[in-house]
C-alpha cells in the first residue's frame, strides 16, 4: 500500500501532469466561453420552464401565453419609444429594433434579447410536434440502405434496428415524451454542445492524460535507468502492478477532476435547474444533423438528468479501456515516446478503418464498434441520429469486448514482462 | 562534417520514419482527400464551364468572348434542354414544348394546388432524368444550362454596377481590394477561374490540414533528438571531447537540415499527388487570377500558380518555426513524457494558428499589416529561443 501511495504521489506531483491538467481546464473554459453569447437566452428559457413547468399541455400554454403577452407588450412599448411609430407585426418590430441600427442602451438590448428569445421559444413550442410528424425511421432507413446499395447481411442487421427505433418513435409520440420543454435545438444546439463538444473534449483530454500517466509511471524505471536496482528488490517485477494501480487510479481521477470542474462551471453559466426532468427525445431537442433536422431518439425513455449521468458513466468506462490499453503499450514498449506514437497511430487507424471499408457491407459497422469511434460520436451514445443507426448494444458491446480484449492483452504482456531479460 | 552526418543519422531513426510514413498515409486518408472533390451539383458544372472557358478563351474573358460563349456553348446547352423537354411525356401532357415556356410557367405564382402539383411534376421530370446517382460525378445538362445562365448573367454586369451594389458589404479595409480587382477586370477581362479549385481544395482542405501534417511530422521527428541523448548520458562524455560544447550547434544544424528535408519531401509529395492525381485538371487554371469580382476577392491579385506557391512557402516557413520550437523544447525538457505533454497542446494550438495565418494571409493581413508583424514576431520567437539556448550552452556551469 505504501508503494502504491508513493507511486501515486510521484504521478500527481509530476510537472507534466499538472501542466496538462491546467491546459485542459483552460481549453474547456474557452469552449464554454464560446457559448456565452447565448447565456442570457438559455437562462431565460430555464426561468420560463420554472414558471410554466416542463410538460407542454393546456396548463403550460395558458401560463406561457401570459409570459408571451407580457413580452409582446414590452416589445410594443420599446418599439414605440424608440421609433415613435405605431406598433406593427412582432417580427417587423424586432427587425426594426435589431437590424436597422437604432441606438439601444445596454438594458434595452437585453430587453430585446429577452423578447426575441421568448417569442422564438413560443414558435418552437408551437412547432415542437412537427418534427415527429411523418418521422418514419423505417422509411428513412430503407432509403439509406438503397442509397448505399446495402448487401443482405447489412440489411438484415440494420432493419430490425430501424423497426425497433420506429417502435420507440411511436412510444415517444404516445407517451408524451415529445411534449416536454427544452432549449430549442435548432437555435441553441445545447445537446450537441454539451455532449459533442464538451464531453467529447473531456474524454479526449482524459484519454491523453491517462495514457501519458500510464506510460510515465510504468516506464519510470527504464526512463531513469533505475530498473536494475528496482528489479532486484523483494517487490521486483511486481512493482509494475503497483504502478498500474496508481496510474489507473489517476487515470480515473483525471475525468473526475475535469468533469468536477468543467460541468459545475458550465451549469452555473447555463442553468438547467428547471429542465432536468425534460426528456431527451422531446421535439424541442431536435437538432441539425447534416442536411436534415432530426430528434434524438433514445433507445429507452431518458430524462436530461439520466442521460447526463449515463453518459458520464460511459465516459468512465471508455477511460478505463484507454488506460488498460496504455498499460499494455507501456509494458510492451520500453520507449514511452515510441509507445505513445504507436498508441496514437493505432487509434487513428481505428477511427479511419470504418470509412475505408465499403459501407454496403456489415464489416463497416462492426469495425466501428471500437472505443475511438465511440469517442467520435459522443452525442449519439444512447440515441439514434441519422439513418446509419448505431445499434442499442453498441456501447455495452464496446465496453465488454474491448474490456475483455484489454484484460487478455494485459495478462499476455505481464507474462511477457515477467520473463523478459532485463 | 562527420558529426553532422552522424547527427542526421540519429534523427532519421528508422522507427520514427516508419511511423511518419504510416501517420502521413492515415492523415491524408482522413483529412486530405485526393479524390475528385467536385462532387454534386452545381460544383461539377461550374468547374466544367471554367474548363470550357479557359480552353477557348484563356485565363480572362472579355465582353466579345462572352458574347461568343453565349452564342455557342450557352445556346448549345439550351438546345439540349429543349430537345429533352420535347421528348418528355410530362411536358407534352402539360403542353410545354420549350424551355422558355417552362420558365414562364415556373415564374408564375401557383394559385391552386393543382397548379403547384403540375409545376412539381414538370420540375421532377426535368431533374429526375438527371438525378441518377450513378451520374453524380458527371456534368448534367440541366445544371450545365443553369450554371451557364448564372455565369453569363454574372459576367454581363459591369464593374461599376457591381461595385455600386456590393462595395458596402466589404469591410472598409477591404474595399480597396474590391476596387483594385474591379479595375483590373475592366482593363483585362474577367477571370475564368471557377470558385471550386480554391474553395473546395485549398480553403476547405489543403490550407486547413496540410500545415497540421507538416507540423506534426516535424514535431515527431525533432522532439526526441536531444532527449535521447540526455537519457543515454552521452552528453557528459561529449563535453569532454574536443568538439565539446559547440556540439549543440552541430545538432541544431542537423535538426534544421532534417526539418527542411522532411518539409521538402512532404510538400513535394503533396504537389506531385496534386498535379498528377485527381486535381490534375486544376492545372488548367494555373494562369487565371484568383481575385475576381465574380468569385473571391483577395488582397493581391495573384495568378493561381502564384497562389499555390505563396501557400507552400508560407506553410514551409511556419512549419519550420515549429521545428525550431521542437528543438528548443527537446533541449529544455528531460524526458519523453514531458515533451509529449508539452507538444500536444503546442501542436493543437500551432495547427489552429497556422490555419488562421493561411486563411487570412492574402486578405486581412494585407489590409492590416500589423497582423503580419505579429505573426512574424511569433514565428521568430522559437529562433530566438534556440539562439539563446546555444549561447547559454557556451557558458553553462557543467560541474553543478
Amino acid at each position: 500500500m505504501n508503494i502504491f501511495y508513493r507511486q501515486l504521489r510521484r504521478i500527481l506531483g509530476a510537472p507534466f501532469f499538472l501542466f496538462l491538467l491546467a491546459a485542459f481546464l483552460l481549453w474547456n473554459g474557452f469552449l464554454i466561453s464560446q457559448k456565452m453569447p447565448m447565456q442570457r437566452e438559455i437562462n431565460l428559457i430555464n426561468d420560463i420552464a420554472g414558471q410554466t413547468g416542463i410538460h407542454i399541455n393546456a396548463d403550460f400554454h395558458q401560463k406561457f401565453q401570459k409570459i408571451a403577452d407580457a413580452s409582446e407588450a414590452d416589445l410594443r412599448t420599446l418599439y414605440q419609444a424608440k421609433t415613435k411609430q405605431a406598433p406593427a407585426d412582432d417580427q417587423k418590430m424586432l427587425y426594426a429594433l435589431t437590424e436597422t441600427g437604432l441606438p439601444l442602451t445596454g438594458s434595452e438590448q437585453d430587453r430585446v434579447r429577452d423578447i426575441s428569445a421568448t417569442l422564438n421559444l413560443g414558435n418552437a413550442v408551437q412547432n415542437h410536434a412537427e418534427i415527429y410528424n411523418g418521422f418514419d425511421i423505417n422509411k428513412r432507413g430503407t432509403y439509406f440502405l438503397k442509397e448505399v446499395g446495402a448487401d443482405a447481411s447489412l440489411t438484415s442487421f440494420l432493419k430490425p434496428n430501424y423497426a425497433k427505433l420506429q417502435q420507440r418513435v411511436e412510444q415517444i409520440r404516445q407517451d408524451g415524451e415529445m411534449d416536454t420543454l427544452f432549449f430549442p435545438g435548432t437555435t441553441y444546439a445545447m445537446h450537441s454542445f454539451l455532449y459533442n463538444t464538451l464531453l467529447k473534449s473531456i474524454l479526449m483530454e482524459s484519454a491523453i492524460l491517462g495514457v501519458l500517466v500510464m506510460l510515465y509511471s510504468v516506464s519510470f524505471e527504464f526512463m531513469h535507468g533505475t530498473q536494475a536496482l528496482t528489479y532486484t528488490t523483494r517487490r521486483g517485477r511486481m512493482l509494475t502492478l503497483d504502478q498500474f494501480g496508481a496510474s489507473l487510479f489517476t487515470g480515473l481521477l483525471v475525468p473526475l477532476f475535469l468533469l468536477g470542474v468543467t460541468l459545475p462551471v458550465y451549469f452555473s453559466k447555463f442553468h438547467y435547474s428547471n429542465l432536468w426532468d425534460s426528456i431527451v427525445s422531446c421535439g424541442m431537442n431536435a437538432e441539425r444533423n447534416g442536411m436534415e433536422i432530426a430528434p434524438y431518439v433514445t433507445w429507452e425513455p431518458m430524462t436530461i438528468r439520466q442521460y447526463l449521468w449515463t453518459s458520464i458513466a460511459i465516459l468512465f468506462g471508455l477511460q478505463v479501456i484507454f488506460c488498460l490499453f496504455a498499460f499494455v503499450t507501456a509494458v510492451l514498449c520500453r520507449n514511452s515516446y515510441i509507445g505513445f506514437l504507436g498508441y496514437a497511430l493505432i487509434s487513428m487507424a481505428l477511427l479511419a478503418l470504418p470509412s475505408m471499408i465499403s459501407p454496403r457491407s456489415l464489416p463497416a459497422y462492426l469495425t466501428a464498434c471500437n472505443p475511438i469511434t465511440a469517442w467520435s460520436i459522443c452525442r449519439a451514445w444512447l440515441t439514434q441520429v441519422g439513418s446509419a443507426a448505431v445499434y442499442p448494444q453498441y456501447i455495452p458491446a464496446i465496453l465488454c469486448c474491448w474490456g475483455l480484449l484489454s484484460v487478455v492483452l494485459i495478462t499476455f504482456s505481464l507474462r511477457h514482462f515477467r520473463r523478459r531479460d532485463l | 562534417m562527420h558529426i553532422l552526418g552522424y547527427e542526421l543519422k540519429k534523427i532519421f531513426n528508422w522507427k520514427l520514419l516508419l511511423f511518419m510514413v504510416a501517420f502521413t498515409g492515415l492523415f491524408c486518408n482522413m483529412f486530405l482527400n485526393f479524390d475528385l472533390d467536385y462532387q454534386g451539383h452545381p460544383p461539377i458544372e461550374d468547374y466544367e464551364i471554367g474548363k470550357i472557358m479557359v480552353n477557348k478563351y484563356g485565363p480572362t474573358l472579355d465582353q466579345a468572348e462572352l458574347q461568343d460563349f453565349i452564342h455557342t456553348d450557352y445556346q448549345k446547352a439550351r438546345q439540349e434542354i429543349n430537345s429533352r423537354i420535347a421528348k418528355s411525356k410530362a411536358f407534352q401532357d402539360a403542353k410545354v414544348s420549350t424551355l422558355k415556356q417552362y420558365e414562364v410557367l415556373d415564374n408564375q405564382a401557383s394559385t391552386t394546388d393543382e397548379q403547384w402539383k403540375q409545376k412539381q411534376k414538370l420540375f421532377d421530370a426535368l431533374y429526375a432524368v438527371d438525378n441518377n446517382s450513378s451520374k453524380m460525378d458527371k456534368p448534367l445538362p440541366i445544371y450545365m444550362y443553369q450554371e451557364m445562365r448564372n455565369r453569363t448573367e454574372d459576367f454581363k454586369i459591369s464593374s461599376a454596377d457591381w461595385l455600386k451594389a456590393n462595395l458596402p458589404r466589404f469591410a472598409p479595409d477591404e474595399q480597396k481590394f474590391a476596387k483594385q480587382t474591379a479595375a483590373w477586370e475592366d482593363a483585362h477581362g474577367a477571370s475564368t477561374l471557377p470558385d471550386f479549385p480554391i474553395l473546395n481544395s485549398w480553403s476547405d482542405e489543403i490550407q486547413k490540414y496540410l500545415p497540421s501534417l507538416l507540423i506534426l511530422n516535424l514535431m515527431i521527428l525533432i522532439s526526441p533528438v536531444l532527449i535521447r541523448e540526455h537519457r543515454s548520458g552521452v552528453r557528459d562524455i561529449a563535453y569532454t571531447c574536443k568538439k565539446g560544447r559547440p556540439l549543440l550547434r552541430t545538432q541544431f544544424a542537423a535538426a534544421m537540415i532534417a526539418a527542411i528535408l522532411t518539409e521538402l519531401v512532404l510538400l513535394g509529395g503533396f504537389l506531385l499527388v496534386y498535379c498528377f492525381g485527381a486535381h490534375h485538371d486544376d492545372l488548367l487554371f494555373l494562369d487565371c487570377r484568383i481575385s475576381s469580382i465574380h468569385g473571391l476577392i483577395y488582397g493581391c491579385n495573384l495568378k493561381f500558380w502564384q497562389f499555390i506557391l505563396v501557400n507552400c512557402v508560407l506553410m514551409f516557413l511556419c512549419a519550420f518555426s515549429f521545428a525550431l520550437l521542437s528543438f528548443a523544447l527537446s533541449r529544455v525538457l528531460k524526458n519523453y513524457v514531458a515533451i509529449l505533454a508539452v507538444q500536444i497542446p503546442v501542436a493543437f494550438l500551432g495547427s489552429k494558428f497556422l490555419n488562421w495565418i493561411m486563411e487570412n494571409a492574402l486578405t486581412e493581413f494585407i489590409a492590416q499589416p500589423q497582423w503580419i508583424v505579429l505573426c512574424v514576431a511569433i514565428l521568430l520567437l522559437p529562433l530566438l529561443f534556440c539562439v539563446l539556448l546555444i549561447h547559454r550552452e557556451q557558458r553553462i556551469n557543467l560541474l553543478d
